[in-house]
């Protein structure tokens, strides 16, 4: 469909009030190669009516400010476009051309009062004021680094004292002139690499309340000629050219959504032609395009190695493929170039009933929801098939071309995180060991017998500063164990764990087949002997074990000694959480309130008969 | 009217969302309500993809009338010949 025809039945269809047709042409429109006027034309459009839009699409709120030193309108229109697109209604606090340190620096700023969500510094290397002089020693050029990421610094710990939100910062994208040349590459003052070092340091010091956006990667990916358009500079200050504003604002909505736990989780592939060339069924192993030797075998074989890498940062991966199961593991037993094991693989379900199916089984096993599949697939019959009966997975289209596919997937920025820690390397790991207990399980014939027989241990602690990160991981990343949804930063964290009134505890499990690692944390408040609960979450890792009742049990344990005479707790309902939707009820609350959204309140009176509930977990004695 | 102006005509009626809007040689940015300075980069570039050229900064800046900015599109087109 023409441009301009797609953009007046988008008009038309807001105009008519049909905001589902509207936005689902507006997801066509955005596949288009559009130019700016016409990006901000479409935010118009949808702004105008974006109350009751949003109701009836139900988007998702989201407090966003945009700062930095260039003219901002245009990437707030396509920012809250991008966001619009993919479920979220964002309010945007755009500061003052030039003045975001001044705003951040004044504690009574507009800034403050908006309160933002996520807060975006959008700067470039124009905001570097001082460079190196030719000659300069390594002391002094190190020194000078020091002083210009200290200024930002500065800015990020005054944004976390005084606000609750996450910091995504620009780094400086080193531009195309280049008085010495070739020589620019040989010696520390030059500006090129003295803004490549500053962009180095810049990711050293940033703490995890900040993301650095990496402009001087996608300058380059995009091009560096195209990036900088100077008379839009002059003209009216713009950071980046036009045509470059799309690429630059499909990373800060990746980067957005990881903030708030919304990336992808796992990644489903499909076999034959699409991990290695032919159908293995009919050629066999051995003549399979795959490995060295074939310009379309390396070509596989660098997709295969380029999954791999995601799995090793924490992307779970499934096989879904029409496939005997016996032959479709053949590769990945004794092909000596495979990268990828059948340890590597979650979850692996090759067989000959409808892909559909076999997702929707995938995400039973792996208990994670379809929302976070992305699905490969190079057979665009099976890709509509899953589009039609599982509209939730996200279904990729494939390149014919294997070479094209590693840059491909990685230009859609699915998997994008905020942050690294030791469970995510490990975390198939876990899926893999639960898997086998679920088939162990099937062995006894009852629960308890089962759960006893895993000889689980599992060990309280109070928060820490070592176990931060995980927390807030956990904090912000837990939808489903999760009663009250609230999301924190790491400095938010940090002030519950110095609180006196607080209680804040964190529980790992392991059993004789896996360490889980910390898998479950509970901040609680104590105002006038009640001890009310502000967050309670648990990795859907090691649902059904008793984990929950463990830790209940010692939570009751402790308000007694604290002489805690209730304790309160509140159940928000979300798509997600229905899993803790009874819990209060099974630990023997009372239902004091219940509000038309489905929010409950909850209570339970403390006295010498405490309700302790039935756990097959041992505490850790200190050597464990 | 020449080719050129039935193409910026277009133009105009797509940026400015005025389905009937018919452009003139001394027409400017005081004749349409909406031509604020966001409007004048949005004409801008569509102009530059539709003719596929590039304004000077000083063209940029200061684009004229209608009339001027079509003897410029006409002289930048030649010039490409």
């Amino acid at each position: 469909m023409p441009k301009n025809i797609l953009k007046h039945r988008i008009k038309n269809a807001i105009e008519k009030k049909d905001y589902k047709k509207a936005y689902n042409l507006t997801v066509q429109f955005l596949d288009e190669d559009l130019h700016i006027s016409e990006l901000i034309m479409l935010d118009k459009f949808w702004q105008k009516n974006i109350n009751r839009a949003s109701e009836e699409l139900m988007l998702k709120p989201l407090h966003l400010a945009v700062t930095g030193s260039y003219t901002l309108d245009t990437i707030v229109s396509v920012i809250r476009l991008f966001l619009l697109k993919d479920g979220y209604r964002a309010d945007i606090y755009q500061s003052d051309y030039g003045v975001f340190q001044q705003e951040i620096i004044n504690k009574d700023s507009a800034l403050y009062a908006f309160n933002p969500h996520i807060i975006l510094l959008f700067i470039g290397y124009r905001d570097v004021k001082d460079f190196p002089s030719p000659g300069m020693s390594f002391e002094e050029i190190n020194k000078m680094i020091e002083i210009e990421t200290s200024r930002y610094s500065r800015l990020w710990q005054l944004l976390s004292e005084r606000l609750t939100c996450h910091i995504i910062q620009n780094n400086f994208d080193v531009p195309l002139e280049r008085t010495f040349g070739e020589l620019e590459t040989k010696y520390p003052w030059t500006k090129s690499n003295y803004l490549r070092r500053l962009n180095l340091r810049l990711g050293e010091v940033a703490p995890s309340f900040v993301s650095i956006l990496d402009i001087e990667h996608l300058s380059a990916k995009i091009g560096k000629e195209c990036w900088f358009d100077e008379r839009f500079y002059y003209h009216s200050k713009q950071g980046i050219s036009f045509d470059c504003i799309s690429a630059y604002v499909k990373v800060l909505v990746a980067l957005v959504k990881a903030t708030i736990g919304d990336s992808k989780k796992c990644l489903v592939f499909d076999l034959d032609n699409t991990l290695w060339g032919g159908v293995i069924g009919e050629v066999g192993l051995e003549n399979i395009e795959f490995g060295i030797g074939s310009a379309q075998g390396e070509a596989y074989l660098a997709f295969a190695k380029y999954i791999k890498s995601l799995k090793d940062k924490g992307v779970i991966l499934a096989v879904c493929s029409k496939n005997d199961e016996k032959i479709a593991k053949e590769p990945f037993r004794l092909h000596p170039e495979m990268p990828i094991k059948l340890e590597d693989i979650a979850c692996f379900m090759a067989n000959w009933e409808d892909k559909a199916t076999n997702l929707r089984r995938i995400a039973k096993e792996l208990n994670i929801g379809l929302d976070s599949i992305v699905f490969l697939d190079d057979d665009i019959v099976e890709r509509k098939m899953v589009r039609a009966f599982c509209p939730e997975v996200t279904v990729v289209e494939l390149k014919e071309d294997p070479s094209l596919q590693p840059r491909f997937l990685d230009s859609k920025y699915y998997f994008e995180t905020i942050s690294y820690s030791k469970e995510d390397a490990d975390r198939t790991n876990f899926y893999l060991t639960s898997k086998r207990l679920q088939e162990i399980r099937a062995d006894y014939s009852d629960l308890p017998s089962f759960l006893k027989s895993l000889k689980m241990v599992g060990k309280i602690s109070r928060f820490n500063e070592s176990d931060l990160k995980r927390i807030v991981q956990l904090i912000n990343k837990t939808n489903q164990f999760n009663l009250m949804t609230r999301r924190y930063t790491e400095m938010q964290v940090r002030n519950f764990m110095k609180n006196n009134n607080c209680i804040t505890l964190s529980v790992r499990l392991k059993d004789k087949y896996s360490d889980y690692g910390l898998i479950s944390v509970f901040i609680g408040n104590i105002s006038e002997k009640n001890l009310i609960i502000d967050t309670w979450v648990m990795s859907c890792r090691v649902f059904s074990r008793t984990t929950e009742y463990f830790l209940f049990n010692y939570i009751l344990y402790d308000a007694i000694k604290r002489g805690i005479n209730k304790i309160l707790g509140t159940y928000i309902p979300t798509k997600k959480n229905l899993a803790v939707k009874d819990l209060f009820q099974q630990l023997s609350f009372n239902l004091d309130s219940k509000s038309e959204n489905g929010t409950t309140n909850w209570s339970l009176r403390i006295n010498q008969d405490l309700p302790l509930k039935e756990t097959y977990i041992k505490a850790a004695t200190l050597d464990e | 009217m020449s080719d050129i102006k039935k193409r910026l005509q277009d133009i105009f009626r797509y940026v400015f969302e005025k389905k009937n809007l018919k452009i003139f040689d001394e027409m400017t940015a005081n004749d349409i309500e909406e031509w604020d300075s966001l409007m004048h980069i949005n004409l801008i570039i569509a102009i530059e993809k539709e003719f596929s050229i590039k304004f000077k900064l000083g063209e940029l800046v200061e684009l004229g009338n209608v009339g001027d900015t079509i003897q410029l599109i006409e002289k930048k087109l030649m010039k490409q010949n």
